[in-house]
């Protein structure tokens, strides 16, 4: 069976997670307050450092072997919501659709119980966990502030899904992943998450 | 934007069975927010353990001392 498939997945969580971590420090240098920016900063790293493996694993799947190319951009499969991110609010609803949808599918990937999957997302798949902690965390925040800024957060949120979505769906349909992801549920698993904070007045604090 | 935030103290052990440290503290609006800022503010040592407690969650036992503290006599005791 063709790898081909599994190295445009690994290739388009490697862009977003790239741009997002040029974002991070673009933008969430900016912060509204210094703990935010901090952990923004630290995460970006985080961010940049999982697009470095990923990319290290897709040139291996090419069959790139020894010394790995130079990475100086990403290979054009980042979402354009993404690339657009200008704003902390912004960045929040877009860093929380993606990190949602790669966390979807990382799981998926991981439960496909391949072992070349699991020795190359385990360590990312586990740090990711955090990323998704700190995004759920600001975007409970900013749906639950006041003024202009839940309307303004929403319409970034509604901007963001569809091309996320759009790609989960092909996830799921792809039957050249049927071998690498665990192909249940995924848009199911990953509106009800969006929609669970979407519809949150309130917020929690779920240890 | 609305300010909901609870300052956080950090506490961590280094190694296994050595003693829990007071290290610092965090301000955040959520608990897993909290727990996420001290995991990046306090990244200097791999850490064994690093707990966060929400300050006013701390109880307190004894007061400082003072003239008539009836508070500090009874000793952590809840007074009805």
């Amino acid at each position: 069976m063709s790898n081909s498939a599994l190295i445009q997945l690994v290739e388009t969580i490697a862009d977003n997670k790239y741009v997002l971590g040029d974002r991070l420090v673009e933008v969430g240098f900016s912060g509204p307050d210094v703990e935010s920016t901090l952990a923004s900063v630290a995460m970006a790293q985080g961010e940049l450092g999982h697009a470095r493996l990923l990319y290290n694993w897709g040139f291996t799947l090419n069959g790139i072997k020894g010394k790995k190319p130079e990475i100086t951009n990403e290979t054009g499969k980042s979402f354009s919501e993404v690339r657009a991110i200008d704003g902390w609010v912004k960045l929040i609803a877009n860093l929380y659709t993606v990190n949602v949808a790669m966390d979807v599918v990382m799981e998926a990937m991981m439960d496909s119980g391949d072992a070349d999957i699991a020795a190359n997302i385990n360590k990312l798949y586990l740090e990711h966990k955090e990323h998704c902690v700190f995004s759920e965390g600001w975007a409970l925040k900013l749906i639950n502030d006041e003024g202009g800024v839940p309307k303004k957060f929403k319409e970034d949120l509604n901007q963001a899904l569809p091309e996320v979505e759009q790609w989960i769906k092909d996830v799921e349909s792809n039957s050249e992943l049927s071998n690498f992801v665990v192909q249940n549920n995924l848009v199911k698993r990953f509106q009800e998450t969006i929609e669970q904070v979407k519809g949150e007045g309130a917020v929690t604090n779920v240890g | 934007m609305i300010n909901q935030k609870s300052e956080y103290y950090v506490f961590t052990r280094i190694k296994r069975g050595d003693d829990l440290l007071f290290i610092g503290s965090v301000d955040a609006d959520s608990d897993n927010l909290a727990k996420v800022y001290a995991n990046y503010t306090y990244d200097e040592e791999d850490w064994f353990e690093m707990f966060v407690v929400k300050k006013d969650d701390f109880l307190q036992v004894k007061l400082s001392d003072g003239v008539m503290n009836y508070q500090s006599r009874v000793k952590g005791a809840e007074v009805v």
